[in-house]
């Protein structure tokens, strides 16, 4: 659906995208996620050709659109809001129904409904999460077949958080729709996403299905006899061991059953486990071995 | 075609939204355009004239303006701009629709007041010509300087720069041409700049306003040539825009450094024109620290950063030694003519002014000297020299003019030769203020030039020249003293009194007063006839006996003359006529 090949974008001296390349697919939620900084709403915004990049190319189903044709189908919802002044969310819904052909007023009144939003309350006296939800009920009802939303639940609350979840799940399995999300809630991505891109300092350091990332990386705990020492095989790699007690937690990315193998091998094993990592666990473990966030706080 | 169709229903419906939104600028500008042209009058007891239309056509200007740059400020908020951009309405099509509602808007009002204004049969012809094309001009520079800038009030300030950038111009020319006319004795800068004004870079044109008194389909082409060049640039200007650079001042570097680089000169030009010097040494240097300083304090506005960019020095650099060569350049390939002058068998006549301008004795108007060929000489029966030897007292005043201009007070001189093969030669000189050091070479040609036949014809060609005065039609003299102003229209008869009576007096003070510089060649208008200082005598103290008059053609003023005490024929004359 939405593609980006070796996009590279500076501005002036400093380079924000250094060749980034994604692949969202029809029907599929894509996370991408990244540390602070890193170009997300950069990437976001070269997408809806609001900037222009250096070099690479921005394909939507499989067409390089330089202008903004492809934006009939796209609803893009920006971290930082805005609404025409003095609107309130019907006036700005009028509105959009001249832009969006899809618009649909049904969907509409029934998000309205269903967030319990006031249609007639001018938009600049609502709350941050108020305008969040306001900017996704125009969204949905849109129709549009893919929904680009940067930083969308952030400023809501836990409850409006898992409304929101479920009218998007509701959408994505009803009528296929593509959905590219940013948003600093891995725990709640872990749940919805299908495919995550995992942004940092310009570079796209992973791009895979969530089964594939947590599949591919496993937190194992062990406990042997004697001392660990290191292990090396190319069917796996050792991102990180800490002992706690006598408890070896291990993160390994590759193949774990070979990793097994050659434990039970090489040492006297007590005890063996292998757990399922979060999205949370996945992006800290793969940052970390970048050494992103890996300075150690010394309280002088 | 389906696609086509939709796309033209939504832009027409947004079009009808865009319009409804701005109900309450037209309940604002109706309110204003009410009160400013319609009730002011009434309350003033006066009649709607011109002068209410127009002042109601610069309100609309504001108004249209101001409603511009609010339409565009969304290009200069990143919020603003990311949720229109993401909108199935591309940028280019929002432009279209805010500069098709704006025209839309100013049609309806001017409409208005081009209505009244024909309603009560007021000539506002040339406020509409021109203020409609200024309109549509002005709209295009304020979404083409709303793209160049990042911020709405930079954007109107660019908008004023844009519009006048054609003067701009004119001012650098102006002071290169200042340089080079120091660098050169006799070069004037500003017949120069007349003649690229009125022949090569004719503003005029170019801002419509030859065709305010003069409509023709040229308007039409002028208007459309220069709405496309706007709009092409703004089309430009769109697809390379740097939208990351929303917020600064400007988008582009390239025309932050044009803007910098156009101050850099205007400051030391502005500041040159306050000077009476006449140094194109201390000019250029003045240039070169007075332009540096501004560029930068024009980059740190700019850039809103005290520190410069390796670029920017550069190209500062290379700008000042461009101009500096241009002109140092220009300035010593004219110098290497500065010398020469024609020899008298090759001048046909000359005509000596202390003006570069020439009021025409047929219909009053004030030309440049570098318009007036011979062939107009001869038409309007204006004063030349032609004799042989005021041929050579002129070319030896020229020479001795190139060697020193200085003299003992300030004036200038004007020679145009027209030569017998066609062409012509123009110089122009300002003698500078030497108390003791000037050319007293100078005291002597200019005493022998009013010792010529010429000489009277050509100062005083009313009374003189028979030829030049019969081209003027209702001759009256207005004569204002302490106890009467009266105009009185002669007769033929009577202005050949006249001047038989002034003459005579001219003679007396030919006799007893030598004018030096200040009386020679052509005088435009106002002579004044200075007291006659002989040893104790002091004759022409008008204090108590004061006497002016002003001879008319029809409409036009040609000349005006205090009349000393020592006029005793002119004084006579006038008395009897006033009786």
């Amino acid at each position: 659906m939405i593609k980006i090949i070796e996009l590279k974008k500076s501005f002036d001296t400093s380079h924000v995208l250094k060749g980034i390349s994604l692949h969202a697919e029809k029907g599929k939620i894509y996370g991408l996620v990244g540390s602070n900084g890193c170009g997300k709403t950069t990437v976001f915004k070269h997408i809806m050709n609001i900037y222009k990049g250096d070099s690479g190319q921005i394909l939507y189903n499989d067409t390089e659109v330089p202008n903004n044709e492809y934006m009939n189908h796209i609803y893009y919802v920006q971290d930082d809001l805005f609404f025409p002044t003095n609107y309130c969310l019907d006036d700005l819904f009028e509105y959009e129904s001249m832009l969006y052909n899809t618009m649909s007023s049904d969907k509409y009144n029934n998000l309205k409904t269903f967030f319990k939003m006031d249609g007639s309350k001018k938009l600049r006296t609502l709350s941050k999460g108020q305008k969040k939800q306001a900017a996704f009920i125009l969204a949905i009802a849109s129709m549009t077949e893919t929904l680009m939303l940067d930083e969308i639940v952030d400023g809501l609350d836990a409850v409006i958080r898992k409304k929101f979840w479920k009218v998007l799940m509701s959408e994505v399995i009803d009528r296929e729709l593509t959905v590219v999300i940013s948003s600093h809630a891995l725990t709640e991505l872990d749940n919805i996403c299908d495919k995550v891109g995992i942004l940092h300092e310009g570079h796209i350091v992973r791009e895979d299905s969530i089964e594939t990332l947590k599949e591919e990386t496993k937190r194992i705990q062990f406990a042997i006899k004697g001392e660990f020492e290191s292990m090396e095989n190319e069917a796996y790699e050792i991102l990180k061991v800490t002992l706690v007690g006598k408890v070896h937690f291990a993160v390994v990315r590759g193949d774990s059953d070979q990793f097994r193998d050659d434990l039970y091998v090489q040492y006297d094993v007590l005890l063996y486990d292998e757990l399922h990592m979060n999205l949370e666990e996945i992006f800290v473990t793969e940052l970390g071995g970048l050494g992103y966030g890996n300075e150690e706080y010394i309280n002088e | 075609m389906e696609t086509k169709n939709t796309s033209m229903n939504k832009s027409k419906q947004l079009l009808i939204h865009h319009l409804l939104e701005k109900k309450n600028w037209a309940v604002l500008t109706l309110i204003v355009l009410v009160i400013t042209v319609v009730i002011l009058p009434m309350l003033m007891d006066t009649d709607i004239s011109e002068e209410y239309i127009a002042m109601g056509v610069a309100e609309v200007f504001i108004v249209i303006i101001v409603n511009c740059l609010i339409d565009f400020n969304y290009l200069h908020d990143s919020k603003k701009y990311g949720y229109y951009l993401s909108k199935p309405h591309s940028n280019i099509k929002r432009i279209h629709m805010v500069l098709v509602s704006n025209a839309l808007f100013a049609a309806f009002f001017m409409g208005i007041l081009l209505i009244i204004g024909l309603a009560l049969d007021l000539h506002i012809s040339e406020v509409f010509i021109v203020g409609s094309g200024w309109l549509m001009m002005i709209m295009l520079l304020t979404a083409l300087s709303s793209l160049l800038s990042g911020n709405t009030i930079i954007a109107g300030l660019a908008t004023a720069f844009n519009f006048a950038l054609p003067l701009f111009v004119i001012g650098v020319m102006y002071f290169a041409m200042d340089i080079v006319s120091d660098i050169v004795i006799g070069i004037n800068v500003d017949i120069i700049m007349d003649y690229i004004v009125q022949n090569i870079y004719k503003l005029e044109v170019l801002y419509l306003i030859e065709f305010g008194y003069d409509m023709s389909i040229l308007y039409f082409v002028v208007l459309a040539c220069n709405c496309l060049v706007i709009y092409a640039l703004m089309r430009w200007t769109l697809k390379h825009r740097k939208n990351e650079r929303i917020g600064e001042h400007i988008t582009f570097t390239g025309y932050k450094y044009f803007i910098a680089l156009m101050f850099s000169i205007m400051v030391p030009f502005l500041f040159s024109t306050t000077l009476y010097n006449h140094d194109y040494t201390t000019k250029l240097i003045s240039f070169v620290i007075l332009g540096s300083l501004t560029y930068y304090v024009a980059l740190v506005i700019l850039e809103k950063s005290f520190r410069l960019q390796k670029v920017a020095i550069k190209l500062l650099g290379v700008f000042m030694i461009v101009f500096v060569s241009v002109v140092l350049a220009s300035g010593f390939m004219v110098k290497l003519v500065e010398k020469n002058v024609p020899e008298v068998a090759e001048i046909e006549a000359i005509f000596i002014s202390s003006s570069n301008h020439i009021r025409l004795p047929e219909d009053n108007d004030y030309v440049s000297l570098r318009e007036i060929d011979f062939e107009d000489i001869e038409r309007l029966k204006l004063p030349v020299y032609q004799s042989d030897k005021a041929k050579q007292l002129v070319s030896d005043l020229h020479r001795s003019l190139i060697d020193n201009p200085n003299y003992n007070y300030y004036t200038n001189i004007s020679i145009v030769y027209y030569l017998k093969n066609g062409s012509k030669i123009a110089r122009y000189f300002d003698l500078g203020y030497y108390r003791k050091d000037y050319n007293t070479e100078l005291d002597g040609i200019f005493a022998d030039l009013m010792s010529t036949e010429e000489h009277k014809k050509i100062v005083y060609p009313f009374f003189y020249k028979d030829d030049y005065r019969d081209l003027m039609k209702n001759i009256s003299i207005e004569m204002n003293s302490k106890s009467y102003n009266e105009k009185v229209y002669l007769s033929k008869t009577e202005v050949e009194q006249f001047s038989f009576a002034v003459k005579q007096d001219i003679d007396y003070y030919s006799a007893h007063k030598n004018d030096g510089a200040i009386m020679i060649g052509y005088q435009n208008n106002y002579i004044n006839f200075p007291p006659i200082i002989s040893g104790d005598d002091y004759e022409g103290d008008t204090a108590n006996d004061y006497l002016y008059i002003e001879i008319w053609s029809g409409d036009n003023r040609i000349k005006s003359f205090d009349i000393p005490g020592y006029f005793t024929h002119t004084r006579t004359f006038i008395e009897d006529l006033n009786q």
